[in-house]
């Protein structure tokens, strides 16, 4: 069974993205960005550039409805600046021509006047009194209180405390596929292919952007040549339509990769300051954490990612006390968007490394250490919420436990060695409040198909063969007897976004409500066709069997099922697994892995190798076993970038890698094998089954990474990622320079 | 030769050079074009690319009988790299041709535009086995820290590795990741029965090259770390010459 | 200039302008969409073609040098990527396939290179793959496949 399904199609390169393939006669899209990191605009005039020949549109925010701002929990950013810029590369205005020279004249006649404003570039400063505002209502965009019981208290009970605090990497999805696509216009509407994890809900906000109903803008979301979650927030889909709206003509839009490294929406870069205690047996009592986090310039997922990163702070771990603030600041720095891992990397990675250090400290090995104080299988959650039990955790410290030992590195004048590990967990799906549940489709298909539509999104993540393995699991039929529907608002019904690792959750749970009433309308429809009693029928390759006699040609093929009985449709809706808590925002389902890292760290350069990773992730039997592997060896790169070579600096607003001649991620050379150790096991009554695989192996590889680094040098990393600089100055305090 | 065009294939040697003589600085020699086009705008180079790529400099690897090496200036750096002399002869660049950029780069790059285009890795360990650069012009080797400022206004056609006999060298470079990284430090050293050269390059700086006695006694010399770069920089280059130097050393102690 | 060389095994004859990326005449005038544009500047490999049976990067080479070559797309590779494709098939590596038709050039000029029987070294693969970035995958499975393949 393939792990993708369009594997040799995407190989041969004859495998259609959505920017690709387009229509005769689509004008070419440009954007004219912002050189400066904050300014006010003065003037734009784009009267010049229309009037060139072979221009059919100039777009700028006049041309798009005043109160029409972007974001989830805060509406903040205009697809085209509005009066003032915010970060460098921010979209001032957007030409559709002929050709791209004509695009690129049009760009040049663009006449504008930017007056700089002062920039915020880091985010205590944000936070400072006399800060330039990035918006009116302050820099503070969101924060985050939560305690439970008094952690001033329970440290002096401590026999063990540390402090720690970590600061994590700008770092950018950069998939290959550069965020752009195609729009077509019709007299009534617009057909809009570009890559978003949620179609519904980018149709109806380019909908309402461009006054038209739903019904008239059709979303084709998927495939998507990664993502990450990079492209999970609105990118240049509405600069794309109105170009194409007013242009009234197809339009091919794609941002250059330098373009892409200051517009697309980056990892948050976390401070996290960390006090832990511990009593004398180990017991972990009390937590205080401080949180400080660069949003950057508009609010976009950075609010939703706070609470997440908080939330997990506790790791797997069941703490007496904890008393969290986390706050999110506006910089001028690009903007925080979504990202596989969303916020819990971060604060995971700082509280792994911070219990590493304590248990050294109290003289425990660090895996005794985690077992003392994994959180019970009943407990309630990290925030005191209800939450699905996690007996689980037990068994994935004790696969940890067993994972054989590595060879030692042969001890060398140049060479040191280090082993790490982590346990953590994480919420699947959103918090309370959602999207949580979803909606989709079983039919039979006029061709004769058992098809799952939905609106959720193949981006490589292997949603399809999963889909397809979960139909052919929960029906007895053939390869060829279904079918898998996804990517667009065509489904009859919304999934909710292809996100937070809940895409394989939803897929399964919809067909598991939707199999019995499905079947059912078949039996009915098929008994009465051959005019016998339902009970007298099979369902299995191919279409219908007649009990009794034993044959390899079904009695009613699907196909004639459909010409006589007509499309056989059953509509299904799930709720959302969610439980809401006052003044937190809090997640119900939760995903557990361990992780263990080695690295060896160059004596003579300060440079530091990752040279084994394991991986753990309880997420129940893998549905599709390739594609499961392939998330979490891709997890596991993506944290070895986070902890090793990726980081987007800002200087003064100014982005600093604009390709990948400068932001570095990790080649062939860099990842070693990754292996993967399922813990299949879940409770028998949990009421999935399973557990996404998209975000876990991620959130676990980091720390373990991390914490391999702390274990080689006797010193945890304070920055991320590990710099060559820094390892040669704890070698050189520590009086082991070569 | 088409006038309209800003780029010429000559058809040998000889008409490289009489196109480059009637051009003047309106022409320049190229061969993959990998490093030149770094510098162009969208609109294309300023001057005339007079494309030497396709001419017959030789074979790519030719062993004298004195046991000096002589390499076509414009044979790719993959070819170079997977050449059964160089292996033999010189493993040491072999292996280093593998941290010059990538596979399909190095089917386009040359070594003479390594060598020339400024801030080539190779140039520092082609400083060490003090490497001869033959132009077409005068026909005279020069060595490579004589080349200055306009670097290839000559055509080069080879370079020549002297025979390194008995000597040990070593090459290293400090990246941003442990393949196909553009190079933070490169330092490589060539120790023959009585002297040592050494050499360094910095981020962005000029190659510094030293020579010294064997066995060395003493500190490493203070000019090969300089230039306007980061104190860590230093550092590494430091520790990678002192530890390359200390393992030889013992080996010849043992 | 006019130029003309090979693509797939097909004459071609084409007036370019001669600092034009082979980028852009492969995939916008040769409709050759395999040939894809990430970086443009060498440093991904999504770009990666064979030029004269050799890997290069097409965002690095322009039109002119591209007269009298013979230049083969991931969309001509036929049956000389047949058994490839199955290994990376069989190991699950390849995912959101925005690198894999680079990918499978330089696997192709690879395992067509080393001689037969001749065993490839994890470090020889490691060092020509480098190119080839990948975002989605970890490489592990593309690793297994490969030298299982060339055992
Ligand atoms: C993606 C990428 C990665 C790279 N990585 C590295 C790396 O890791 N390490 C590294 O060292 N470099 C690297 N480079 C830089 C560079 O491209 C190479 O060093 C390459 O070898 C240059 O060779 P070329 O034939 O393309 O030179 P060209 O670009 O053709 O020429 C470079 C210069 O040399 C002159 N020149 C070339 N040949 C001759 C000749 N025969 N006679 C006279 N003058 C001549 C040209 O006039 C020009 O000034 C990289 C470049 C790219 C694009
Ligand atoms: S697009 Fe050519 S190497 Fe990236
Ligand atoms: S499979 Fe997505 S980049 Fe390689």
């Amino acid at each position: 069974m393939n792990a993708v399904t369009g594997l040799e199609e995407k190989l041969r390169g004859t495998f259609r993205y959505l920017a690709e393939g387009q229509p005769e006669g689509t004008l070419h899209g440009a954007l004219l960005t912002s050189p400066l990191a904050h300014a006010t605009i003065r003037r734009l005039d784009v009267s010049a550039a229309r009037s060139l020949n072979g221009v059919h549109a100039v777009v700028t925010a006049a041309d798009v409805p005043s109160d029409f701002l972007m974001g989830t929990a805060i509406l903040d950013r205009p697809p085209l600046a509005r009066a003032k810029v915010r970060f460098q590369g921010e979209p001032i205005a957007a030409v559709a021509a002929e050709t791209k020279a004509i695009a690129d004249a049009a760009l040049a006649l663009i006449a504008f006047e930017l007056e700089p404003l002062p920039i915020v570039s880091a985010p205590r400063d944000a936070l400072d009194e006399g800060a330039a505002k990035l918006h009116d209502s302050g820099n503070l965009c969101s924060d985050f209180i939560y305690s439970r019981g008094d952690a001033r208290a329970d440290f002096e009970d401590c026999a063990h405390v540390i402090d720690h605090t970590l600061t994590t990497p700008r770092q950018v999805p950069a998939a290959m596929e550069l965020e752009g696509g195609i729009c077509i216009p019709s007299p009534t509407g617009i057909e809009l292919r570009a890559a978003t994890h949620s179609p519904f809900y980018t149709r109806s906000l380019i909908a309402s952007m461009l006054g038209l109903p739903d019904k008239e803008v059709r979303v084709i979301g998927s495939p998507i040549g990664g993502s990450y979650g990079g492209k999970e927030e609105i990118h240049i889909q509405p600069v794309l339509a109105l170009l194409a709206w007013t242009a009234r003509r197809p339009v091919r839009l794609v941002l250059e990769r330098s373009q892409s490294m200051a517009f697309a929406t980056t990892r948050h870069p976390f401070e996290i300051a960390l006090k832990i205690g511990c009593d004398r047996a180990g017991r972990l009592l009390a937590l205080t954490a401080d949180v400080l986090v660069d949003n950057g310039a508009y609010a976009s997922f950075g609010p939703e990612v706070l609470d997440t990163g908080m939330e997990c702070i506790q790791s797997a771990y069941a703490f007496k006390s904890v008393s969290l603030r986390g706050r999110l600041a506006y910089t001028n720095n690009g903007v925080g968007g979504a990202f596989r891992g969303f916020g819990a990397l971060q604060t995971l990675t700082a509280i792994e490394l911070a219990v590493d250090i304590l248990a050294r400290k109290a003289s425990i090995d660090p895996l005794a250490f985690r077992r003392i104080n994994l959180a019970g299988a009943n407990d309630p959650g990290p925030l005191g919420q209800a939450i699905i039990p996690q007996p689980e955790l037990s068994k994935v410290a004790d696969a940890l436990s067993a994972l054989p030992v590595w060879r030692d590195e042969t001890p060398s004048q140049r060479y040191l060695s280090g082993t790490g590990y982590a346990l953590v967990r994480k919420g699947e799906g959103f918090a309370g409040g959602g999207p949580n549940g979803a909606s989709g489709v079983l039919a039979l298909t006029l061709d004769g198909q058992v098809t799952f539509q939905s609106s959720l999104v193949e981006m490589g993540q292997g949603l399809e063969s999963t889909v397809r393995n979960i139909l052919l699991a929960s029906f007895d039929l053939g390869d060829a007897d279904i079918c898998c529907a996804t990517g667009s608002s065509d489904a009859g019904a919304d999934s909710g976004p292809t996100s937070a690792s809940r895409g394989t959750q939803i897929a399964l749970r919809l067909i598991r409500a939707g199999k019995m009433p499905f079947l059912e309308k078949l039996y009915v429809g098929a008994a009465e066709i051959l005019q016998v009693p339902m009970d007298a029928l099979r369902l299995g390759p191919g279409g219908f069997y007649q009990r009794m006699a034993p044959q390899n040609k079904p009695d009613l093929s699907l196909s004639d099922l459909a010409a006589s009985a007509g499309e056989i449709v059953t509509r299904i809706d799930i709720p959302g697994i969610e439980t809401t808590q006052a003044g937190v925002k809090v997640h119900t389902l939760f995903t557990a892995c361990a992780a263990r890292a080695g690295v060896r760290i160059d004596r003579w350069t300060g440079q530091v190798v990752c040279t084994g990773l394991d991986l753990l992730p309880a997420c129940g039997p893998p549905i599709s076993p390739l594609a499961f592997h392939g998330q979490m060896t891709g997890a596991g790169a993506q944290a070895l970038g986070f902890c090793l070579t990726e980081h987007q600096p800002y200087e003064e607003g100014t982005v600093m890698a604009r390709n990948f001649d400068s932001y570095f991620i990790p080649t062939i050379a860099d990842v070693p094998d990754i292996n993967v150790h399922p813990v299949t096991w879940l409770a028998p009554d949990d009421p999935v089954g399973i557990r996404g695989a998209g975000e876990i192996g991620l959130n676990a590889a980091a720390p373990a990474i991390a914490n391999a680094v702390a274990s080689a040098l006797d010193a945890a990393p304070t920055h991320l990622p590990v710099r060559p600089e820094w390892v040669l100055g704890v070698l050189a305090r520590q009086g082991r320079t070569p | 030769m088409n006038v309209d065009t800003a780029y010429v294939r000559p058809a040998d040697m000889e008409d490289a050079i009489s196109i480059k003589a009637s051009l003047r600085a309106a022409g320049m020699y190229g061969c993959g074009l990998t490093a030149a086009q770094l510098g162009w705008g969208v609109k294309g180079p300023e001057q005339t690319i007079i494309d030497i790529s396709g001419l017959d400099f030789g074979p790519d690897v030719c062993l004298a009988d004195s046991g000096s090496m002589v390499l076509a200036a414009n044979a790719p750096l993959e070819r170079l790299r997977l050449n059964p002399l160089i292996s033999g002869q010189m493993p040491t660049f072999a292996d280093f041709l593998g941290y010059v950029g990538s596979t399909a780069m190095r089917n386009q790059a040359s070594l003479g535009g390594n060598l020339l285009w400024g801030a080539g890795d190779l140039e520092v360990l082609f400083a060490v086995v003090d490497a001869k650069l033959r132009f077409a012009g005068n026909g005279r080797a020069q060595s490579l820290g004589q080349i200055t400022s306009d670097r290839s206004d000559d055509l080069l056609v080879s370079i020549i590795v002297p025979a390194l006999q008995e000597s040990r060298i070593f090459v290293e470079k400090l990246g941003h990741r442990q393949a196909f990284s553009p190079a933070r430090v490169v330092v490589a050293g060539c120790v023959g029965r009585q002297s040592v050269r050494l050499a360094v390059r910095l981020a962005g700086n000029p190659v510094v090259l030293v020579e010294t006695s064997w066995p060395m006694n003493g500190p490493l010399d203070d000019a090969l770390f300089t230039g306007d770069t980061d104190i860590h920089l230093k550092t590494v280059a430091h520790n990678l010459l002192r530890g390359h130097l200390a393992q030889l050393a013992q080996q010849d102690m043992a | 200039m006019r130029i003309s060389f090979t693509l797939n095994g097909e004459p071609q004859n084409r007036q370019v302008n001669p600092f034009d990326k082979a980028t852009s005449i492969l995939a916008e005038q040769c409709g050759q969409e395999s040939v894809k544009t990430s970086c443009a500047i060498g440093r991904c490999g999504a770009c990666t073609i064979l030029v004269d049976g050799k890997s290069a990067n097409a965002c690095l080479l322009i039109a002119a040098k591209m007269d009298g070559t013979d230049v083969v797309t991931a969309e001509g590779l036929g049956a000389r990527a047949d058994a490839i494709i199955d290994r990376l098939r069989q190991n699950g590596a390849i995912q959101c396939g925005y690198c894999a038709p680079g990918l499978l050039i330089s696997l192709v000029a690879l395992l067509e290179r080393a001689p037969d029987g001749d065993k490839l070294e994890r470090q020889e693969l490691e060092t020509v793959l480098a190119g080839n970035l990948c975002r989605c995958s970890g490489y592990t499975a593309l690793r297994k496949a490969i030298l299982a393949l060339s055992s």
